[in-house]
């Protein structure tokens, strides 16, 4: 299998004056993008064998250089989200312990590196150096932290021949070409944005990286601005769309391919999509970050997409040599999905006991990934049903609840219960003092990113409780719903 | 502005908003007209255009945000300047 960064480069050569990223205020060719990767790898190794580097920067051409450097310098890399609290990034650095920070001076200040073991190289300060030979790899591509349970962020371990299974599955599926213009919307450290970087990159499209508050408010808008050919995103940007009245068809023309994935696509989403566009091709794809991105894939056209959509869109079948078996059901077609294939993750970083959770050997010996995701099967389809344990999605991005209360535990409260309701986490703190509203909003920011705070934090004397003994949740959500 | 004055333009904006003060834990003392709604956490982007859809509802004036300047819409004083010029 060819590797990802060989992939890039042959690219570099066959389209080197074609544009490679096209930002707000400044754009990069193919040609100029390859000098700065090797720039960059140049940098990389001169601190030593297959580094572990943390890329600390918005998203964009430099942070998506950083990647591709460590790659062709042999090492591994996890991305930081940029909009998330400064202790959350604290907690990454403090469990991935990099070798290597590559960032900007300004953005990196605000870390105070006092570690003389953590080498910081500055974009914007590079030498002439290149880097022209392939440095033999780490096992690993990067590593991506999500949502723990236990207050700190869980790091996914994506091995490199997982990566370059799924980019080449990616390219060939997609088909793309370097006629494509792609839009970049995902959040760097969340790994959504693995598809447009890689795909693209990789694939000779042109990367459209949404920066501004307005394209990012706007995202309809954009993709009519640059004439965008592929969207990638949550479904929830697609309900942006159309509560701003976006989704139209002089906005939606230009594009080929709409591809979604993180959280269920609904029959709202798919039928203003082709209302706007009828010639559009809808990919929906299921899959954790545990198996690089996606595994099924579904495509609907204007003229399937009725059969193949229930309380959310069918998931699709899985792609060449992954493996989807359903496990704990009544029946053969429904259970917990479970995964099986070259895309698995290598576990959780420096976290055996969660790996040993999620990742199982199967009877026949296969090794396999649990995903907490109920299923059923109907006429053949896959259909998401529930989660089986407190991991929600919020607008797309994964959230533990329990992570939620162990920030409120942190700072004191014993009995806190955070529930998911419509789409928003509602948290009840078992507590006859009134709450300092202010303070604790004031903490829970300090410790999570925006999507991870309540809508509403509630003080209640005493949990309603079921004849087990266990919180009535049902009571807590008909709470929520009276409020 | 033929049917809402300034003030009442202010008002239906800032009861959009206040439920939103206690989510983002933003002292409602320190809401300033030029406050910036979005950087300062106060709305999220699925709020922000929320509160156009809400505006546009209740005054029946269409904010066409292809063609404004979101620089300055972001806080309380750049949409009414907004309602102002298309009304005017």
């Amino acid at each position: 299998m060819k590797d990802l960064v060989t992939r890039f480069f042959d690219n570099v050569s066959k389209l080197s004056g074609h544009l490679a990223v096209v930002e707000d205020c400044r754009q990069i060719t193919y040609g100029e993008l390859g000098v700065l990767v090797k720039k960059i790898a140049a940098e990389i190794e001169k601190y030593g064998e297959q580094p572990r580097v943390i890329v600390y920067m918005h998203q964009g051409y430099d942070a998506y250089a950083a990647m591709i450097a460590t790659l062709l310098a042999g090492g591994y890399y996890t991305p930081i989200n940029m909009e998330a609290p400064l202790q959350r990034h604290l907690d990454v650095f403090s469990q991935f312990q990099p070798n290597i920070v590559i960032s900007t001076k300004d953005l990196s200040d605000s870390l105070m590196l006092t570690n003389k073991d953590i080498a910081l190289i500055d974009i914007e300060c590079l030498g002439s150096d290149l880097l022209e030979k392939h440095v033999k790899s780490h096992d690993l591509a990067y590593v991506i932290f999500t949502s723990g349970s236990t207050g700190k962020p869980k790091g996914v371990m994506i091995p490199r021949d997982a990566l370059n299974h799924y980019v080449e599955w990616a390219i060939s599926a997609m088909k793309i070409t370097d006629k494509d213009r792609w839009s970049q919307h995902p959040n760097i450290a969340f790994d959504l944005s693995v598809l447009d970087i890689y795909g693209a990159l990789c694939g000779g499209a042109t990367l459209y990286p949404l920066t501004s508050n307005k394209d990012r408010l706007l995202p309809a808008i954009f993709i009519k601005k640059n004439q965008l050919t592929i969207w990638n995103s949550v479904p929830s940007v697609i309900d942006l769309m159309i509560r701003a009245r976006q989704v139209k068809k002089e906005n939606f023309n230009s594009l080929r391919l709409l591809t979604f994935c993180g959280e269920p696509l609904l029959f709202r989403h798919v039928q203003a999509i082709f209302a706007a566009n009828k010639d559009a091709i809808v990919n929906n794809t299921y899959g954790p970050t545990e198996a690089t991105v996606s595994c099924t894939l579904i495509s609907l056209n204007v003229d399937n997409y009725h059969q193949y959509c229930e309380r959310s869109v069918a998931l699709g079948m899985p792609i060449p040599g992954m493996k989807i078996e359903l496990i704990n059901g009544i029946s053969p077609d429904e259970g917990e999905m479970v995964l099986i294939g070259p895309q698995l993750a290598r576990g959780y970083w420096n976290n055996e006991t969660e790996t040993l959770n999620s990742f199982i050997t199967m009877q026949n010996g296969i090794s396999a990934y649990r995903t907490g995701d109920w299923v059923v099967r109907y006429k053949g389809q896959l259909y998401f049903r529930e989660r089986i344990d407190n991991q929600v999605k919020v607008r797309g991005n994964r959230v533990e609840l329990d992570e939620v209360d162990s920030v409120l535990i942190d700072i004191g409260y014993k009995n806190v219960c955070t529930i998911f309701v419509d789409g928003n986490l509602y948290c009840f703190i078992e507590t006859i003092k009134d709450l300092d509203q202010s303070n604790l909003r004031s903490i829970l920011k300090s410790r999570l990113p925006d999507y991870e705070i309540p809508t509403a934090v509630y003080a209640i004397d005493s949990f309603p409780r079921n004849a087990n003994d266990k919180i009535d949740k049902k009571k807590l959500i008909q709470y929520c719903c009276s409020d | 502005m033929s049917n809402y004055t300034f003030e009442e333009l202010r008002n239906i904006i800032i009861s959009f908003i206040e439920p939103k003060l206690i989510k983002s834990g933003f002292d409602k003392n320190k809401l300033i007209d030029s406050t910036d709604l979005l950087g300062e956490g106060i709305l999220d982007s699925f709020d922000f255009i929320d509160l156009i859809v809400f505006i546009e509802d209740k005054t029946n004036l269409n904010i066409d945000l292809s063609q404004v300047d979101f620089e300055s819409l972001t806080s309380i004083s750049g949409l009414l300047k907004e309602l102002v010029s298309i009304n005017s």
